[in-house]
């Protein structure tokens, strides 16, 4: 039964989510119907460029989308089977029982990496309480279990038991990810979001950080939703992969899908704009021109002006999230035709 | 000749807790219209040593010729007469640009400070530089806050070119930019080293930016350089651990050509009051007593061109590239 | 996938579009300044206040019906009519003139003594600031030792010392504030000096000067301005006060400050010489703080 479970109901679903900013200055569409399942054992690399809507699509799954100037038009997220958006018209007294459930949740059910771990850290608090105190505040134990349990999780994520009176600005950026890592998993999460967890760490501690995260993959089995630029850290760590582009899903398919056959012409822009490692290239061929005005999107396919392939056809219509293998989605005309 | 050649330059910061050895005694030739990538992680003093040859800090003791003139000596007089020869471009071009001042007036400051000319002139000049770097003329009068990334870094570019430098340190110019965008300020840097024959610096921390742009590469740890070698033969053959570690722990963004990891433990140590002995010992999986008690090893050639600072360096010949 | 309007939309896309065609595109961070503060209700009351009592000391010959030491000796301590609107005092001079005559006297002596304050003050700021070292180091420690005697004390001994005329009461009242201004100008000059910006200038050679006062100050106007503004009703008051204690503008100069002194023997029996002149001094501090705190919203939209 309990297997079952596991397999059948995804620990989140979000299904069409639309999110815009409403500013002085207009409206900022930031997420234009996106949908996505993320299963147990599940990492699910989220690859965009910076605006394309990433982070705002973590922080609706996390329930903190600042109330104005955000707003969720539309669309329906599931946690563990759960809807945690209500309905446009809902009551005050559904939205403060909605947010009591999501503090119980955040923590215990779903929790956050932020980029930066300099600030995610209290500074005038020892790291260990700040793991302790997590666990006291999700699972009514006592002081003495919550710091036994908060040593378990430093020696987990790699840190000496020793260090748990250190503050945090005696440890070093690496460590304090670990730490921000150790507090995020401290009551076995069952969706851990890391919102480009290494960016602000150098590549011996990034490659530290993300051996111990597949390690806590494995060994736990907590399904994660990665957001990243780089499909370096996806090619890594991820075995789903998702490409957004101006607030939408443009493909989405396993790992092997994305980077053995790319379909989308932003995709594949994508990857011939990386320098290679291992090939010699005289000069790179980036996508053109620059990313659109979240401002102001088109009413086509928003990829359209930066596009290779676009075709007179493009302009007429937006293009839907089509299947063009066994779950391998592309969000692509002449994709879809080639097929 | 060559253009440019550092010898045994040192910056040292007196901070509280002692002297912060940020660049700790660095010496590479340059010649004109190559590409020096220097590497490293945070706090190796990479920025430093460009920021002491363009003289944005004062250096500490050592040379800096500079088209056969020892310009580290000079009075920030004589300096400011070389200055339009060596350029900067920053990293991040968020912050390097004046928010208060408009592209033109951003493009057209160098000139007005070297009074390069007339103010037709200098704005003629403005038109064609904002030309050269690909900036439509439309934004002549924008804001920087109004442009995103990669537009903002070719103003930055614009500023660096306006005196005509023969040489540019690129502070990590591309690493605050998208992908896609990255790639397009590579091209342009790339064109315009081949149209006026540039001389670039080239300091990041990108494994992949530095091995397509570079002709040679310097790896610096904790303010020394421990390997230098052209830039092919340094991701084929490492004889450094360290580089070998940190080559191998960039993440590849392919499935199959997946490599070994090589982990190494622990952080950075403290870049103050260093002792004299191998800086990385002490995160290194190769290192010996020898390498814990003597002094610290200096740079030897190991193979033509390829040098190297490491006392096991000829078992690490065999020990690193065993699998080649 | 459609494109999706919302009602919100739609109402926020038309006046964006409206203001596209009104031409007001532009913009630079002061104008969106400009425009946060314009939309700010009580900034724009502190602005009118101001705007209403310097145009009362600029065209005061008009707006006043007398002369200030008009004595019109058949109306002495005579209350408010319609005939003398604030009064007339115990020469029977007319309140509501001097009131307006006051205007003249009072505000312009704020303003220069500000203006004295932040040309010292704030170019030693944006030195020590600069500079920084030995030199910020002297110059901070002595204007601490300096900041710590009551300002308002400092400038009784200076007019006490050197004569009571206009001149010297500006620079006995600005020699109180430059301790303050020069610390203001610092910390503003502090959180842009490490700015990238202004290495990049460095390294296409430009001089300190040019640094300091092309991209320093520019972009450390927001604390400036707030510190100038709030300023300017702190002097205001200060002014008053030398003169209510008789240090400052002497009678018969009508001072609002002085009209309070020589109206306060009458506040039994005519109450209404002291609250005229005392409401003149209110709106003009509550002018200028509405005004400074309109400021820092709207310079600082993260406070909102």
């Amino acid at each position: 039964m309990e297997k079952d479970r596991e397999k059948n109901i995804p620990v989140v679903e979000v299904n069409d989510l639309v999110v815009h900013y409403e500013t002085y200055d207009g409206v900022v569409e930031a997420v234009n119907g996106v949908s996505f399942q993320i299963k147990k054992r599940d990492v699910l690399g989220l690859v965009g460029e910076t605006g394309a809507g990433k982070t705002t699509i973590a922080l609706a799954l996390m329930g903190l989308l600042p109330v104005p100037p955000s707003h969720i038009v539309q669309g329906s997220i599931k946690l563990d089977g759960e809807e945690i958006i209500l309905p446009q018209n809902a009551s005050k007294a559904q939205k403060a029982e909605l947010e009591k459930k999501m503090r119980e949740y955040r923590g215990k059910k779903i929790s956050m990496i932020f980029q930066d771990p300099m600030t995610a850290l209290n500074p005038v608090i020892p790291i260990g309480d700040q793991i302790s105190e997590v666990i006291g505040l999700h699972e009514h134990c006592s002081k003495e279990e919550a710091e036994k349990k908060a040593v378990d999780m430093l020696e987990m994520v790699g840190i000496r038991p020793e260090r748990y009176k250190d503050y945090p600005h005696q440890m070093s950026g690496g460590m304090k990810q670990r730490v921000v890592i150790a507090i995020a998993l401290a009551c076995n999460p069952e969706l851990l979001i890391a919102d480009e967890p290494t960016t602000a760490l150098d590549v011996t501690i990034q490659a530290q950080v993300l051996d111990m995260m597949k390690d806590l993959r494995n060994r736990l089995g907590t399904a994660m939703m990665l957001i990243t630029h780089d499909f370096g850290i996806v090619a890594d760590i991820c075995n789903k992969c998702a490409v957004v582009y101006a607030g939408e899903i443009v493909e989405y398919g396993t790992v092997e899908d994305i980077f053995d056959r790319p379909k989308h012409p932003y995709t594949i822009g994508l990857f011939e704009s990386i320098p290679s490692l291992t090939k010699d290239v005289d000069r790179l061929k980036p996508v053109q021109g620059q990313t659109v005005d979240p401002n102001d999107l088109p009413e086509y396919c928003s990829f359209y002006d930066r596009c290779s392939k676009c075709m007179e056809k493009c302009k007429g219509c937006d293009p839907v999230l089509t299947e063009v293998a066994p779950g391998h989605f592309v969000k692509c005309i002449y994709a879809q035709k080639e097929e | 000749m060559a253009l440019l050649e550092v010898n045994h330059l040192k910056k040292y910061f007196q901070v509280s807790s002692g002297i912060l050895h940020a660049v700790d005694d660095v010496s590479f030739t340059l010649e004109e219209g190559r590409t020096l990538g220097v590497v490293g992680e945070s706090g190796c003093g990479k920025s430093t040593l460009g920021k002491t040859i363009i003289r944005l800090t004062d250096p500490t003791s050592g040379k800096v010729v500079f088209d056969g003139q020892d310009v580290a000596g000079y009075s920030v007089k004589e300096f400011h007469k070389v200055r339009p020869n060596m350029q900067m471009i920053f990293q991040d071009p968020f912050a390097s640009l004046d928010p208060r001042l408009t592209v033109t007036e951003l493009i057209a400051e160098p000139m007005k400070i070297y009074k390069t000319g007339t103010k037709e002139e200098i704005y003629k000049r403005v038109k064609d530089l904002m030309d050269i770097v690909q900036l439509a003329e439309r934004f002549a009068n924008s804001y920087p806050h109004e442009l995103d990334g990669g537009r903002r870094q070719r103003i930055g570019i614009a500023r660096a070119l306006a005196l005509k430098p023969k040489f540019v340190v690129c502070d990590e110019p591309v690493s605050a930019l998208d992908v896609s965008i990255q790639a397009q300020v590579l091209n342009l840097l790339q064109d315009l080293q081949e149209e006026l024959k540039l001389t670039y610096m080239f300091i990041t921390h990108d494994m992949s930016v530095v091995k397509h742009i570079s002709d040679d590469i310097i790896v610096m740890y904790l303010g020394q350089i421990v390997e230098k070698s052209s830039a092919k033969e340094l991701f084929q053959k490492q004889y450094h651990p360290y580089t070998n570690a940190l080559l191998s722990a960039i993440p590849v963004p392919s499935l199959h050509d997946r490599r070994e990891k090589i982990l190494i433990e622990g952080e950075l140590s403290s870049p103050i009051n260093p002792p004299d002995r191998c800086r990385f010992a002490g995160r290194c999986a190769y290192c010996t007593e020898l390498c814990r008690n003597s002094k610290a090893p200096e740079l030897k050639e190991m193979s033509p061109g390829h040098f190297v600072a490491c006392h096991r360096a000829k078992e690490m010949m065999v020990e690193l590239n065993k699998n080649e | 996938m459609a494109k999706l309007v919302t009602p919100e939309m739609e109402k926020i896309n038309k006046r964006r579009m409206k203001r596209k065609n009104g031409k007001v595109a532009r913009s630079t961070p002061m104008m969106d300044a400009w425009r946060r503060l314009i939309r700010n209700r009580t900034a724009v009351l502190g602005m009118a206040i101001i705007i209403v009592l310097l145009l009362m000391a600029v065209f005061a010959p008009l707006i006043a019906p007398y002369m200030y030491d008009e004595m019109d000796v058949m109306n002495m301590l005579k209350g408010p009519s319609s005939v003398h609107w604030f009064g007339t005092d115990n020469l029977g001079r007319d309140m509501f003139s001097r009131c307006v005559y006051g205007a003249r006297i009072t505000l312009p002596i704020a303003i220069f003594t500000v203006a004295v304050a932040v040309l010292t003050g704030g170019t030693l700021g944006v030195l020590c600031a600069y500079f920084g070292g030995q030199f910020d180091m002297i110059v901070m420690r002595i204007l601490d030792v300096w900041g710590s005697i009551p300002g308002l004390m400092l400038s009784i001994a200076i007019v006490a010392a050197l004569g009571n005329n206009m001149y010297v009461l500006v620079i006995g009242l600005s020699v109180g504030a430059v301790p303050n201004m020069a610390r203001t100008f610092r910390g503003a000059i502090f959180t842009v000096v490490d700015s990238d910006y202004v290495e990049a200038s460095r390294s296409i050679g430009a001089g300190n000067f040019s640094i300091m006062f092309k991209h320093l100050l520019p972009n450390a106007v927001g604390p400036v301005i707030l510190a100038i503004v709030g300023l300017l009703g702190v002097e205001v008051l200060c002014v008053s006060t030398l003169s209510f204690l008789g240090v400052g503008v002497q009678p018969p100069t009508p001072e609002w400050g002085s009209l309070l002194s020589t109206s306060k023997e009458f506040l039994n029996s005519a109450s209404y010489l002291c609250t005229f002149p005392g409401i003149f001094i209110v709106l003009s501090v509550l002018g200028f703080n509405l005004l400074g705190d309109g400021l820092r919203d709207a310079l600082d939209p993260r406070l909102k």
